[in-house]
């Protein structure tokens, strides 16, 4: 087991070395050159001297390969440089402003897991019962509906019409209830299809039968035996979605002015903030990446066939 | 039977989705804890975060918000004015190289420290230490000297004369001054302030960056103190949430250019529950045509063009009222631009059409696009793919001059790439939009003369460029005010009679505030903020 969890923590390395190349070579994509983007921000009259000077600041006039190297080695160390604007290490900024976002993300997972949950198994036990339906409706409306647009019908609803809940802003719960209802929506979509499919699969399996013989009832099959074993799948997609989460906030932040990283990558966009930029687009791998490794390992404690399994083959 | 179990089915699935919508909304009634607005606070929505308050920096710090807290030395009124603030008078030298400023007393910054020309030397030394940084503002590169006279008396000596000195003191940044108090410990504020002291009229209370920041009203202040007692900005990037809030009633006020959509606002002006207000121009609108480009090389061509279209109705139709037909290249409330004779041009696409065959761009039989010499008349028009305005406008001139035998191609480009292009003078046609008050018009007329801009290269095949760019130099250097006056006279004359910038509407603030909200009046300073007079008349 250990072995695993070893060899799981290796594979991410190159993984991450090919995120850093991305973060590093995007600068040469882009037309924007960030010589002149820092002297656009910095409000300096830009004459070739100048440029010249920050172009070998920045180490543009380099290699390549040893700015690759050079960022590799930055980044080990959380250095993601200055950002334009601010004038502040891209970190600190950064780092200022994710929980927010991270608060935003655990609320949204929190409404998308009590809610899909009870409503995919239920769905997935009688189905085409009422909760079945239910669970369509909502799945086809997650889906479907583009999250912006829900996000101004909600607050259009819930706030402008009903006054129940603040329009936008960060503090209390309230304000938490609406940006984390428009962002789960569509992960309650997804999870519920996914735990509704994989409970009426399960339920064909020969071991529920077997648990029938041997007399279990039928409330204890499901919990003890279907729940455990369908809520697999939908794990592995919670997983994929946990980067998926942190980096999709940056429409919600927008329109719920939530104080989010997401909203201070937008504002780094139009401002050409090249480093903000690169951070974001290396720590949204990062966060892929990671989640992909932890759903693993929670899997691996649910089902421990699968690092028994991979045992074996080696 | 069967329909009987099916609806029996759709019932308990309605029932449950009322249930479930109805748990939902209970448990958020106990959330309606509609933040009650402060008795005497106005609440105001930003897109950005005010930024950090030291009056010596540019963005990310916000310029309305700079100006609460920092004074100048002089203020910009309506029409162009120039009106003593900090400085009760001064004295230009007849060489018009050295300014002796009388500074106010009894003014006090917001920490009880008395405002005086020492303070006034260091906030200019630490400017100056940092001249690259301000190289756009003209006289800040002229300063070769500052002194303290005495304790109320400040010496600014230039190397040159420069007239538009006065002006550009009423800058928001960075000639504004901060207190003792405020200084880090090396003096050097580039890097930031230790505090925000000011002189201004609010002081800065609470601040949580990206969120909210709350101004109260300075209890010291010299000047005419704010009838409310603290003004909150919150900070919404987005125009409809923005709009969503407002009229939920979270916001007091929207202002600005281009903060709220003009669907949104017209909408809302219709409920007629909303007060709104236009401000005066604060800039034009304008297309440039790059003479450099042989089918505009013409003049000719270029004022068929002017003559091609209706601006009256573009204009009209597009901002749907929210902009002004405009007949000048700079707007006429600025100082030295209320008596501009240009050639009047009126829509006349007959005449148009004249003037495009004089010049030898002739339609030929079958065909929908004028030619000449076997090259047709065709041509591209650069806009910001951002701003609807321009692209609707630029949509709106393909469709009128079409039907003049003019083919206009059109290039939605980001605002970057826009301005790299203008100034790299890569382009036939471009949108254009001065500074404004209180920039203008002497920055305009740097634009327009120095090289790298893309106007000195637009107007290449102007046959008296050379002559005008002598003319534009001498302006600033003026210290005779007829003189400077005719200067600008024939110089904005000259470069809009001959056709390549063409004025299309007047830029203006908007504003919409709720109905309690009284006294709210556009400051004439395009960067300066509005709360001084704002009042809150009291519910009973």
């Amino acid at each position: 087991m250990g072995n695993y969890i070893l060899k799981r923590i290796m594979s991410i390395i190159p993984v991450f070395l090919l995120a850093a190349l991305l973060t590093t070579g995007m600068i040469h994509l882009s037309p924007v050159d960030p010589a002149e983007a820092y002297l656009a921000a910095a409000h300096i009259q830009p004459t070739d001297e100048i440029l010249a000077q920050k172009r070998h600041e920045f180490g543009l006039d380099q290699p390549f390969f040893i700015q690759y190297v050079n960022s590799v080695l930055k980044i080990c160390q959380l250095d993601f440089g200055i950002s334009y604007v601010s004038n502040q290490p891209v970190w600190d900024e950064v780092a200022h402003r994710m929980p927010a976002t991270i608060e935003l993300a655990l609320g949204s997972l929190m409404i998308a897991v009590l809610v899909s949950v009870p409503l995919g198994f239920l769905a997935g036990i009688k189905r085409n019962g009422a909760v079945d339906h239910i669970s369509r409706f909502i799945s086809f409306f997650g889906a479907s509906i583009p999250t912006f647009w829900l996000g101004y019908m909600l607050v259009f609803f819930f706030s402008v019409q009903l006054d129940l809940l603040p329009v936008e802003g960060i503090g209390t719960w309230q304000h938490l209830v609406l940006p984390s209802m428009t962002l789960a929506l569509p992960l309650i979509a997804m999870y519920t299809r996914l735990l509704r499919a994989s409970v009426i699969e399960n339920l064909q399996e020969p071991y529920v039968q077997f648990a029938r013989i041997r007399g279990m009832t039928r409330m204890n099959i499901m919990a003890k035996h279907v729940l455990r074993m369908a809520i697999s799948p939908m794990i592995t997609g919670l997983g994929m979605n946990l980067g998926k989460l942190l980096t999709g906030t940056i429409i919600v932040e927008v329109v719920f002015s939530w104080p989010g990283f997401g909203r201070y990558f937008i504002e780094a966009i139009f401002n050409r903030d090249i480093p903000v930029i690169q951070c974001y687009v290396f720590l949204a791998a990062a966060f892929f990446i990671l989640s992909n490794l932890i759903v693993d390992l929670i899997q691996m404690y649910i089902d421990p066939r699968i690092s028994r399994k991979e045992g074996q083959h080696r | 039977m069967i329909s009987g179990r099916i609806s029996s089915k759709i019932k308990i699935t309605f029932v449950l989705m009322l249930a479930f919508s109805i748990l939902l909304a209970g448990c958020t009634t106990s959330g309606n804890s509609t933040e009650k607005t402060h008795e005497n606070m106005v609440t105001m929505a930003w897109p950005r975060d005010i930024g950090e308050m030291n009056p010596h920096v540019y963005n990310p710090s916000q310029l309305f918000a700079q100006s609460m807290v920092y004074e100048p030395l002089v203020t910009y009124e309506a029409g162009g004015k120039l009106k003593p603030h900090l400085a009760e008078s001064w004295d230009i030298s007849n060489d018009g190289k050295v300014y002796t400023f009388h500074l106010r007393k009894n003014v006090k910054f917001s920490d009880g420290t008395t405002f005086n020309a020492k303070i006034v030397k260091k906030n200019f030394d630490s400017i100056l230490k940092h001249t690259e940084l301000h190289s756009w503002l003209g006289f800040l590169s002229k300063i070769a000297q500052t002194e303290v006279i005495d304790d109320h008396t400040f010496k600014l000596t230039l190397t040159e004369p420069y007239y538009p000195t006065i002006q550009e003191l009423a800058v928001v940044r960075p000639v504004r001054f901060l207190g003792e108090a405020g200084f880090p410990k090396d003096g050097d504020t580039s890097k930031g302030v230790a505090k925000p002291v000011g002189t201004g009229p609010w002081v800065l209370e609470e601040h949580k960056a990206d969120e909210y920041a709350v101004f109260k009203r300075n209890e010291h202040y010299w000047g005419e103190k704010p009838k409310v007692e603290k003004i909150k900005v919150k900070v919404i990037p987005d125009a409809e949430t923005r709009v969503l809030a407002f009229e939920k009633g979270e916001l007091d006020l929207i202002y600005g250019e281009g903060v709220i959509s003009l669907d949104a606002f017209k909408q809302l002006q219709a409920t007629g529950q909303y007060e709104t207000s236009l401000s005066e121009p604060v800039a034009t609108r304008q297309l440039v045509m790059n003479t450099k480009k042989e089918q505009l090389s013409d003049e000719r061509v270029r004022q068929a063009l002017h003559y091609g279209f209706d601006k009256e109705a573009l204009v009209k139709g597009i901002t749907s009222g929210l902009e002004e037909k405009a007949d000048h290249i700079l707007p006429t409330d600025f100082p030295y631009t209320s008596d501009i004779d240009v050639k009047q041009i009126n829509y006349d696409p007959e005449k148009a059409k004249a003037l495009l065959d004089a010049a030898g761009w002739k339609l030929p039989n079958g065909k929908t696009v004028r030619e000449k010499d076997g090259k047709p008349l065709e041509f591209s028009l650069m806009y910001d793919s951002a701003e609807s305005i321009q692209k609707t406008m630029a949509e709106t001139l393909q469709a009128e001059w079409a039907a003049i035998g003019v083919k206009l191609n059109l290039e939605g480009v980001e605002l970057a790439t826009q301005v790299k292009r203008f100034k790299a003078n890569e382009f036939d046609m471009n949108f254009f939009s001065n500074y404004g008050a209180p920039y203008d018009p002497h920055t305009f007329l740097n634009i327009v003369s120095s090289k790298g801009f893309g106007f000195n290269e637009a107007i290449s095949a102007y046959p008296n460029k050379d002559e005008l760019i002598k003319q534009m130099a001498k302006v600033p250097q003026t210290t005779d005010e007829k003189e400077r006056q005719e200067l600008y006279s024939s110089i904005l004359k000259s470069l809009q009679d001959q056709g390549a910038i063409v004025p299309v509407s007047y830029i203006k603030k908007t504003a919409i505030y709720q109905k309690n909200i009284s006294n709210f009046t556009f400051p004439a300073n395009r960067d300066e903020h509005p709360f001084t007079g704002i009042r809150i008349k009291q519910q009973h």
